[in-house]
């Protein structure tokens, strides 16, 4: 067995646990034991057929990705859950999925195109599409004040403290 | 529902050709082997709609014993039969299939 045939029964096994994770024992382990057999079958025929290992693991891959939303639906419908409000919150995880793969791929570039591995742009990474302006320069300290005006003022502080 | 109208008139094949009951994969593999359609039948989807067909009443299921697969060294099957509704459900989906097919083929032969 390769390691990405490996990886893709593990995949569907981990899968299979979190979406039936509390659930009835006996609807859990009846939906645990069936994706099991599917998955021997599978594997078994496809190498009856010649499959290799790799074509092997992205079928299971595929087969997996495809329905994980029915997965999810599925144990909703279980826990009696409203569809509406599972729907809504597959669209929101798949939108939220889409901005993360595009920010991570923006990043990515940003990264690349920086010559310099060693100093990378934190607001950059965090904001890979906005140009990054440069900070202006501090305003000039303004100008102390002269020498007989600060005696004067320290006269005055010396008077009003020795006034009864 | 175009999967679970696969599903049954898959069964209704395997049925034809002497399994009168069958699993999960092999259901899906059916699927994915007709010619006129080629449909990658997701582990969801599959098994949501086979649950689903089951409490419509359209198929039952029932595992096998395990001593079977014990001896044969494989996990145990979740076997499905078509019920005599799910038969039904078939034909009428022929039926009607047919009927969207006819008027058309008319049309197509009629004189100008």
């Amino acid at each position: 067995m390769t390691i990405a045939l490996a990886a893709a029964l593990a995949s569907v096994r981990a899968w299979t646990r979190i979406y039936t994770a509390r659930m009835e024992p006996a609807v859990r382990d009846a939906r645990r034991s069936e994706i099991e057999s599917d998955l021997w079958e599978l594997h078994e025929d496809a190498r009856g057929r010649g499959a290799s290992p790799t074509g092997i693991a992205i079928h299971i891959v595929l087969r997996l990705v495809l329905g994980v939303g029915d997965d999810v639906l599925w144990r909703a419908e279980q826990l009696h859950v409203r569809p509406r409000v599972v729907r809504e919150a597959l669209w929101a995880g798949a939108a939220a999925s889409l901005v993360f793969v595009w920010w991570l791929a923006s990043t990515l570039q940003a990264v690349d195109r920086d010559s310099r591995v060693d100093s990378i742009d934190v607001v950059r990474l965090l904001y890979p599409m906005r140009p990054v302006a440069s900070v202006p320069p501090l305003p000039a300290p303004p100008p102390l004040p002269a020498r007989s005006a600060t005696k004067n003022l320290e006269l005055r502080i010396k008077n009003s403290s020795s006034r009864p | 529902m175009p999967l679970e109208l696969a599903i049954c008139e898959a069964a209704a094949a395997l049925r034809r050709r002497g399994a009168d009951e069958f699993h999960g994969y092999q259901i899906a593999r059916t699927i994915g082997d007709a010619e006129h359609v080629r449909l990658l039948t997701a582990y969801g989807t599959l098994y949501r709609a086979l649950a689903r067909l089951e409490k419509m009443g359209l198929l039952r299921s029932r595992w096998e014993d395990p001593a079977i697969p014990a001896r044969e060294n494989r996990p145990g099957r979740r076997l499905y039969t078509l019920t005599a509704l799910g038969d039904a459900a078939v034909d009428e989906a022929r039926r009607a299939a047919e009927a969207a097919v006819r008027p058309r083929a008319r049309r197509r032969f009629a004189p100008a």
